[in-house]
């Protein structure tokens, strides 16, 4: 269980990564492929809000799915009802995820242990059953529809896939530029100390209950915006899409695959099992439901099996490895 | 410096602390002595912050720290080492000791140069850049303390830094100590080699299921009828 320094350094490396992430439209991929890379990278976002809490100070959060969802829905409801533009509304969402957050994490960062998993757990239950309930307001169980207007920049409306490619990919960028800049900020190392030994990082003078809250409310920030774009993007959203517990799952799970105490493990995670994911779900017709579960259920077996730390230690072995070799 | 008054603790409806008062001023070395279970560590992660007492006052440089959390009676200069050494595994040991830094300086550069220079004070200046799981336990103990004198205390808890150290290694430790005092840190130990505390301490303080019993001069105390008995009625008892 090592964790090196924000990691994968090299200027180069890094400016090659934007460029690859910004110029993925150049590729002349189909609209389809853009519609799964546009996924991608939101879901990449929504996980790398995970793994600033969950990854890097180890408090797991099976409720990620619930900053998600009021992303979506604040900036939904506020543009169906009062065309208020996306932009605002995910800035509300935003700001409304991350008062959740720290009313949650003042009630959960109290208790040590597996709390907060349970807690964010609740939450997240609470949230989609009153969001159900609530149809009048919410569209219930039914959902939401994003009213289509026009093809705006304003409006967060685009006609063609990849242009939401490129607000999801500028919101990536920014999301993993927080994630590596918290990583060698102090409060990555006070996170890290936390991730070891809680009562280890207090005697050294760490506000452990600050660190995670700080942690927490940056990640529901991000993982909230992710839910407003997701929303314009798919001009739908319902409880099963944006407040499920498995959709928290998925989002732990791209971390934990990836890396989840790296700040580009989410994204190496996301990039593996989302277009697999799509993958599966298109021709799940065929080869019955519900096969997408069980082959995310093996790699993760097989991730926990072979390195726990994801792919981003694997990788990190591997260069050392080299390295060793030379 | 440091001052109890009558601080009791139980759990449940056991009394481990019962009516503890003694102050500790500063430059001293104080140790604490008494057999397993008597309350020793407890009465120091009470007096750390990592417990409250049920009844009692304990006050630090004049102010009332029982009830602050740890990382706040950390920041007034109050450090405590660990009874089962507690690093951060996962990180360098460079970065071990730089988390404690981080309470004086939120600038990584300065933290850094704090936190080597608390290793080379340690003699751990050769391993900054191991992994702290690749220490072994007396490196180990060395980076815990290290990374305690980064957050800049000026009363030092020991709880029991010499248990599973061989003869050569507990005198280095404890000339480690020595020298540390020297250069104006107030010492509390917990010790279990009553030799080696004898060596170092002015005054010992003896503490039987959760009383003190007794406190004075090393020779005094270790002479003291009720200390001799409190050991050797422990003694018996393990037999």
């Amino acid at each position: 269980m090592r964790s090196e320094g924000p990691g994968l350094g090299g200027a180069g490396a890094l400016a090659a990564g934007v460029l690859a992430i910004l110029g993925l439209p150049l590729l002349g991929l189909s609209d389809y492929a853009m519609r799964v890379a546009t996924l991608t990278a939101l879901y990449a976002v929504a996980a790398t809000g995970w793994t600033l809490i969950g990854g890097f100070a180890n408090q797991v959060s099976l409720g990620q799915a619930t900053m998600f969802g009021i992303g979506g829905y604040v900036s939904t409801l506020l543009f169906a009802r009062w065309g208020v533009t996306p932009w605002l509304g995910g800035a509300a969402g935003a700001a409304l995820a991350a008062l959740v957050a720290i009313a949650l994490g003042g009630v959960a960062f109290r208790l040590r242990g597996h709390y907060f998993a349970l807690i964010t757990l609740a939450l997240a239950e609470m949230v989609r059953i009153v969001v159900e309930y609530d149809q009048p307001l919410t569209g219930g169980a039914q959902g939401l529809s994003v009213p289509l207007v026009r093809n705006s920049l304003v409006l967060l409306q685009f006609a063609r896939a990849r242009d939401y490619y490129e607000i999801a990919a500028l919101l990536l960028l920014a999301a993993l530029a927080l994630s590596r800049a918290i990583a060698g900020w102090p409060l990555g190392y006070e996170l890290r100390a936390v991730y070891d030994d809680e009562i280890a990082a207090a005697l050294a003078g760490v506000n452990v209950r600050r660190a995670k809250m700080r942690a927490f409310v940056a990640g529901a920030i991000l993982t909230a915006l992710a839910g407003t774009v997701y929303a314009q993007f798919t001009g739908f959203i319902d409880p099963d899409s944006v407040l499920s517990i498995p959709l928290s799952i998925q989002l732990a799970l791209y971390a934990i695959v990836g890396g989840a105490r790296t700040w580009w493990g989410p994204l190496a995670g996301a990039a593996l099992l989302v277009p697999l994911g799509e993958l599966m779900t298109s021709s799940e017709a065929g080869a019955g439901a519900g096969i997408t579960k069980v082959l995310y259920g093996l790699i993760l077996v097989a991730m926990v099996i072979v390195e726990p730390d994801g792919l981003a230690a694997l990788l990190n072995r591997r260069r050392r490895g080299a390295r060793a070799q030379a | 410096m440091l001052q109890l008054t009558r601080v009791s603790k139980h759990f449940g409806g056991l009394a481990v602390l019962r009516e503890v008062s003694f102050t500790i001023e500063r430059g001293e070395i104080v140790g604490l002595i008494g057999p397993n279970g008597a309350g020793k560590s407890t009465l120091f992660n009470l007096i750390c912050g990592l417990a409250r007492p049920n009844t009692g006052a304990i006050s630090f440089a004049g102010r009332r720290i029982d009830g602050l959390p740890a990382h706040r009676v950390c920041a007034l200069g109050l450090a405590k080492t660990s009874q089962l050494v507690r690093i951060f595994p996962g990180m360098s040991v460079t970065d071990n000791a730089l988390v404690g830094a981080l309470l004086r300086t939120r600038n990584i550069r300065q933290a850094r140069s704090i936190a080597m220079a608390a290793l080379e004070r340690l003699g751990l200046g050769h391993a900054a850049y191991l992994s702290a799981s690749d220490l072994g336990l007396v490196d180990r103990m060395r980076l815990e303390l290290a990374r305690a004198l980064c957050t800049e205390p000026a009363l030092l808890l020991v709880d029991e830094l010499l248990a599973g150290l061989g003869p050569a290694e507990v005198n280095v430790t404890l000339e480690l100590l020595r020298r540390l005092h020297s250069q104006g840190l107030t010492l509390a130990i917990i010790e279990h080699n009553l030799g080696a505390l004898m060596r170092l301490c002015g005054r010992v303080l003896a503490l039987d299921a959760g009383r003190l019993i007794a406190e004075g001069s090393p020779e005094a105390v270790s002479r003291d009828p009720r200390v001799v008995e409190s050991y050797l009625g422990g003694a018996a008892g393990d037999a």
